[in-house]
């Protein structure tokens, strides 16, 4: 692949390259480090990925394992979960009170849900790409999202979301 | 899928496509800065024809590794310096790791990747064989953890590391240590002879197969001599539960050569004694064996 459309495919999933990487960091100095090393892991191992079509999951499947990794150093000292707490009302940027939006109610689910739901919502990958990307079994994936709705629902009837 | 889920699915599909993620500044730019590092590191690469010329794809890998890396990211630099390089041409490098930790469950599971400058097929195979072996494993850790709903406790630790590494001979040995209730400790020794840079298993280092009685009645000696010195260790070899009585070593038994030759046989946790004696291992002394190795492994090994 030639450096102009690797560079090119980076900036097309930068948004989705940041939920994934935010649903599992949960803080933006940290999704950097993970995005920015993903980005040189991918670079250098570009040749090897033959078919340009699943560049996307590729990208995807390097991000996770690399803020997995992270995440793994960073959980022996600090309880992710603790740091972050779902705020019922956002303030716009109009200073008007609005109810949660649909990205808070997803972050406020734990983990595996919050990743499974991000690739599967936000990044648009099915569930084989999901089990290939957070190396889980197809069965378990289902299992998964099948939880994840049902916890979102929850969360937006709720909040008389639909 | 139900049309109730499906449903679901499109309305949260349509609010996704109205909500507009918003990278922030600094993750952007950390992005911008990364890709015109490489986009940089591209046009210097490519005056430097030797590299290309010498068909160092692997070179420029580690070049990358070593030099920009850590200049990017403080994390891994940290995670680099703990890479092995080892030997003149096989290297073994961590590829990937997989990580879980709640206040029940921890894993921590380390995949090498063999790395074989000769561009052979065992590296590949052992490669294939760890990937689906450490696969395999991470999904049943995750796969407990949804069926008791975390109410479980367990934990997943996979280590490696390179015993052997010479111009002659290369093994490598993964560690997998689980823990449910009682921890249970198995290894899984790769070995490749240089010579033919094949994959080889104990029983492809002999002629035939007497190779199985002399190192199985050799282990039951030194187990027997063990038990009689001292009363706390107890293999079992005494019939008393035949179900779990060790009968002989297998055709592709987990051993690896000492550097005088020995043989080292080693069993798995429980595979022939209780938890109290571990993991143990048996040296097997070259002089028992040489005369029924193949004549390719009666010299240079290791």
């Amino acid at each position: 692949m030639e450096n102009a459309e690797f560079c090119e495919n980076i900036r097309q999933y930068e948004e989705v390259m940041y939920a994934v990487a935010f649903s599992i960091l949960r803080n933006d100095a940290d999704c950097a480090d993970a995005i920015s090393e993903s980005i040189v892991k991918a670079y250098m191992s570009r040749e090897e990925l033959k078919n340009k079509k699943v560049f996307k999951s590729w990208i995807l499947k390097i991000l996770h394992n690399t803020a997995m990794d992270m995440l793994r150093k960073k959980c022996d000292t600090v309880d992710i979960d603790d740091q972050y707490e779902l705020s019922d009302e956002r303030v716009t940027s109009e200073g008007l009170q609005t109810k949660i939006a649909l990205r808070d109610a997803v972050d406020s689910l734990k983990q595996p849900y919050r990743t499974v739901v991000t690739l599967y919502y936000y990044s648009d990958m099915t569930v084989s790409e999901i089990a290939n990307i957070t190396c889980v079994t197809v069965p378990n994936v289902k299992k998964q999202l099948s939880r994840a709705r049902d916890m979102l629902r929850e969360i937006l009837n709720k909040e008389d979301f639909f | 899928m139900n049309n109730f889920d499906k449903k679901f699915d499109e309305e949260i599909k349509k609010l996704v496509a109205e909500e507009k993620i918003d990278v922030p500044k600094n993750v952007q730019d950390r992005v911008s800065q990364t890709l015109s590092f490489l986009e940089n590191t591209q046009t210097k690469k490519k005056k430097k024809h030797i590299f290309v010329r010498i068909g160092a794809v692997a070179a420029a890998v580690v070049i990358l590794m070593v030099c920009i890396m850590p200049n990017l990211s403080s994390s891994y630099a940290e995670a680099a310096s703990k890479i092995p390089i080892i030997g003149s041409v096989i290297k073994v490098m961590t590829i990937r790791n997989y990580s879980y930790v709640d206040d029940n469950h921890e894993m921590k599971v380390e995949v090498p990747s063999v790395v074989d400058g000769e561009n052979s097929n065992a590296a590949d195979n052992i490669n294939k064989d760890v990937d689906e072996l450490t696969k395999r494993l991470v999904n049943e850790f995750y796969a407990e953890l949804e069926e008791y709903e975390g109410a479980n406790h367990s934990s997943l630790y996979t280590t490696y590391e390179v015993v052997t590494n010479t111009e002659r001979w290369f093994t490598l040995r993964l560690s997998v240590h689980t823990v449910a209730g009682t921890g249970y400790t198995y290894f899984k020794n790769y070995h490749i002879d240089r010579a033919s840079n094949k994959i080889v298993e104990l029983k492809d280092l002999f002629k035939d197969e007497s190779y199985n009685k002399i190192i199985t009645d050799n282990i039951k000696e030194q187990m027997k001599e063990q038990m009689a010195e001292d009363d706390d260790i107890v293999y079992w070899i005494d019939a008393k539960n035949p179900a779990y009585e060790f009968a002989s070593v297998s055709d592709n038994h987990n051993f690896y050569f000492k550097e005088n030759g020995d043989i080292v046989i080693q069993f798995d946790k429980l595979e022939v004694g209780p938890s109290s004696v571990g993991c143990p291992d048996f040296t097997i002394s070259k002089s028992l064996f040489k005369d029924i190795l193949k004549d390719e492994f009666k010299n240079d090994i290791p």
